[in-house]
């Protein structure tokens, strides 16, 4: 199944997270493919957090 | 691979060790509940281990599924033998759960999964009942079990569940846009101020050219000078802070250090000190006045009452008098009392003389005149007048008792207001004495303090008319210092929100903003990614079923005619939508509303026996497969199922008598049948063998 859908997925990116979904479903089944793609997310909403952060203290804490 | 010989001990359903051999046609009959899917489960565990248990396996009694029968003690254990010689032997114990033997690599066990066995091998009941269930959604797991697709379907509705939980809506786009928004917010905000505060200071005589920061130094400069000069003339102590500003320390340290001094210059300033003296004493010589007078009042009052007292009741002395008279009286009537009492006892002895033996009671001894009970009646009329006299004493004592304490109570109260009047007397006298010590003189009885007091309260007032001229014309200073500091505030402030405003202003020029942008890019992105893997997954599916349809369909297509005999359909055509399966006839019309639930159970069973040929296991299994077939449509498969016992051995599960019976009469290879007549507890399934 792994390759099969690879074939049908058009970048490494998207390759190379499917991968990492397949691996992590294989290993610990929807709820460790839920904490992989959960992880991914926040990753990115903290940093988005931290510019906020970062332009609002710039911004003399009022916004 | 073709099953030669099967030993199952401890097993699900079995208890003692039970021994199976087969022939190319093996069957195993009975009712439900004793044992038949025991024997077929024995298989599959026997070849796949743990990958045939659980909820990977996509069959619902599998979840929970329990290998240990739970009235043997031993282990669980089958044993297959193979026709080649070879031995398949799968133990079970309890602290590794599974453990595999074989005599070689087995290496069609390496190539195929478990998954690849229920699609071309074991026909399991499971996906018949979904087949035969209306529910589209379980019609279409049914689908992709029999196509293999379970692992697809799976993992598909996994990904967007989690996918609809972690995104939920837009997050970060949202934020992104509410942050934008408040920052255009806040900028509208502080421009209304700046204009509002502009407007004020414009009232105030502040022009335009002065709000910046030359003339917020310019405020500063006139702020300290104007403060210097006061602390030179009043000789005043500046705080060691305000010592270090100039016009180019920070507004917002320099105001609070100004504010902080003035208030101190305020208090310390000596006019302002002695205005501040002149209004204490003013204050108190008014209280000790306003106590003077209620005390003065009191203490008249108390007098008054006094008197008012003693002219109604009389004078103390008079009281005491009287009272001494009453004292004498009472002495005089208890005395009289004391008498009639001695005279009595006399006479009771006089009486119980003449009671006596030998006295004749009847005859008078002054007249000697004899008269009957004379005695009784003397003495009866003693005791009653003697009676009398007393009672009479006793009411006088009474009477006069009464007015005794009527004289004492006046008395008392004469005492308590006398009290009274003493104790405000000197509670004026110790006020006078008050404000003796608060004027420092002594006031002399003649003097009325509240002309004293009074004189005093004006000599203050007019030292403080005297005082208010030179302390208004400084307060004025520092008031207008004041306003010249609330007036630099205002600048300040204005300064303050207009460097915000610019950097507000641009903040879509920097670098964290433009961070903050791609960062919520890249939240779109990876849903887009997860959206694209779920497109891939259908895709991936979509080819994969195509291609075994396509490979099987002229069977699918024969096994169907053949079973079903169906008039109305020419040829059946599969295609694979998203997450459905559409069945249609050469003409493109559906043909699911059209077909039977024995049809559609033929239908599932076309499709098994067309893909079972795709794999090289030697054997097919197929439990309880004739649910809902007709009784042509069982003889039609069983014809069909003889064709197949030609290049497979068969191995099928079944309570059908009727389908029994066809298998017996139809199948021409050797045949093998195990009849499962009950199930106990204890032992296992009961099993007879027929060859």
């Amino acid at each position: 199944m792994k390759d099969e859908v690879k074939e049908f997925l058009e970048n490494d990116e998207e390759k190379k997270l499917w991968e990492e979904i397949f691996e992590a479903f294989q290993n610990g089944g929807k709820d460790k493919m839920a904490e992989l793609i959960k992880k991914k997310r926040m990753e990115i909403q903290t940093e988005f957090e931290k510019y906020k952060n970062e332009l609002n203290k710039r911004l003399g804490g009022s916004i | 691979m073709k099953i030669k010989k099967l030993k199952v001990k401890a097993f699900r359903g079995f208890v003692s060790e039970k021994e199976f051999e087969f022939a190319p046609v093996t069957i195993f009959f009975g009712s439900n509940g004793k044992g038949k899917s025991s024997t077929l489960n024995a298989i599959e565990w026997c070849l796949f281990g743990k990958d045939c248990i659980g909820k990977n396996t996509d069959i619902r009694e599998r979840i929970d599924w329990e290998i240990k029968n739970r009235s043997s003690k031993e282990d669980p254990l089958v044993e297959i033998e193979l026709e080649n010689g070879n031995r398949i032997v799968r133990r079970w114990k309890s602290e590794k759960k599974d453990e595999y033997e074989a005599t070689d690599n087995l290496d069609l066990l390496k190539r195929y999964s478990f998954k690849d066995f229920l699609v071309g091998v074991y026909q399991h009941q499971e996906v018949i009942r979904a087949i035969l269930i209306e529910e589209p959604k379980v019609r279409n797991e049914g689908f992709d079990r029999l196509f293999g697709l379970s692992e697809h379907r799976n993992f598909l509705d996994s990904l967007q569940e989690v996918i609809k939980k972690e995104f939920k809506v837009d997050q970060l786009e949202d934020e992104f846009n509410s942050f934008k928004n408040k920052i255009e917010s806040d900028v509208k905000a502080w421009t209304d101020l700046i204009n509002r505060n502009k407007q004020n200071l414009k009232e105030e005589g502040v022009s335009d050219d002065e709000i910046n920061r030359s003339g917020e130094s310019k405020y500063k400069s006139e702020i300290l000078k104007e403060l210097k000069n006061l602390i030179k003339e009043l000789l005043l102590e500046p705080s060691e802070e305000f010592v270090t500003l100039s016009s180019e320390s920070p507004t917002k340290k320099f105001i609070d250090i100004i504010k902080r001094d003035i208030t101190k210059f305020r208090s310390e300033m000596p006019d302002i000190k002695r205005q501040k003296e002149l209004f204490d004493r003013q204050t108190k010589l008014s209280l000790l006045l306003t106590e003077y007078e209620n005390a003065k009042k009191h203490a008249e009052s108390e007098e008054k009452k006094l008197k008012d007292f003693i002219e109604k009741e009389g004078k103390i002395e008079n009281l005491e008098n009287k009272k001494k008279e009453i004292d004498e009286r009472i002495k005089q009537i208890e005395f009289e009392k004391d008498q009639k009492n001695l005279r009595a006892a006399v006479i009771e002895k006089a009486f119980k003389y003449l009671e006596r033996d030998g006295v004749n009671k009847n005859v008078c001894p002054v007249c000697g005149k004899v008269t009957e009970n004379l005695l009784s009646h003397l003495k009866t009329e003693w005791e009653r007048k003697y009676k009398l006299e007393i009672e009479e004493l006793n009411k006088q004592l009474n009477l006069i008792e009464t007015e005794k304490k009527k004289i004492e109570g006046i008395i008392k109260n004469i005492e308590s207001l006398e009290q009274n009047k003493e104790l405000s007397r000197r509670k004026l006298k110790e006020n006078i004495q008050q404000i003796g010590e608060r004027l420092e003189r002594e006031i002399k009885e003649d003097e009325d303090p509240k002309v004293i007091i009074g004189k005093e309260i004006e000599k203050i007032e007019a030292e403080l008319v005297k005082i208010k001229k030179a302390v208004d014309a400084k307060q004025d200073r520092l008031n207008d210092i004041e306003r010249k500091i609330l007036i630099l505030e205002k600048i300040g402030d204005i300064l303050e929100k207009e460097l915000l405003r610019e950097k507000a202003r641009e903040v879509e020029d920097t670098e964290e903003w433009q961070k903050m942008k791609e960062k919520k890019e890249d939240l779109l992105k990876l849903k887009e990614k997860l959206e694209n893997i779920i497109s891939a997954i259908r895709e991936a599916s979509k080819k994969e079923v195509n291609s075994t349809i396509s490979t099987v369909k002229d069977k699918i297509n024969q096994y169907f005619k053949e079973i079903t005999n169906h008039p109305a359909i020419k040829e059946l055509v599969f295609e694979v939508k998203e997450n459905s399966y559409e069945i249609k006839d050469s003409d493109g019309k559906s043909v699911i509303p059209i077909l039977s639930q024995g049809n559609l159970n033929a239908l599932a069973l076309s499709v098994f026996l067309a893909l079972c040929e795709n794999l090289p296991f030697g054997f097919i299994m197929l439990d309880d497969p004739s649910q809902s077939l007709s009784s042509n449509e069982k003889e039609r498969f069983i014809e069909i199922l003889d064709k197949v016992s030609q290049k497979k051995d068969i191995i099928i599960s079944t309570m059908d008598g009727e389908l029994h019976n066809y298998l017996l009469s139809k199948i021409a290879k050797q045949k093998k049948k195990y009849v499962y007549e009950d199930w106990d507890p204890l032992k296992g399934p009961i099993i007879k063998e027929e060859v």
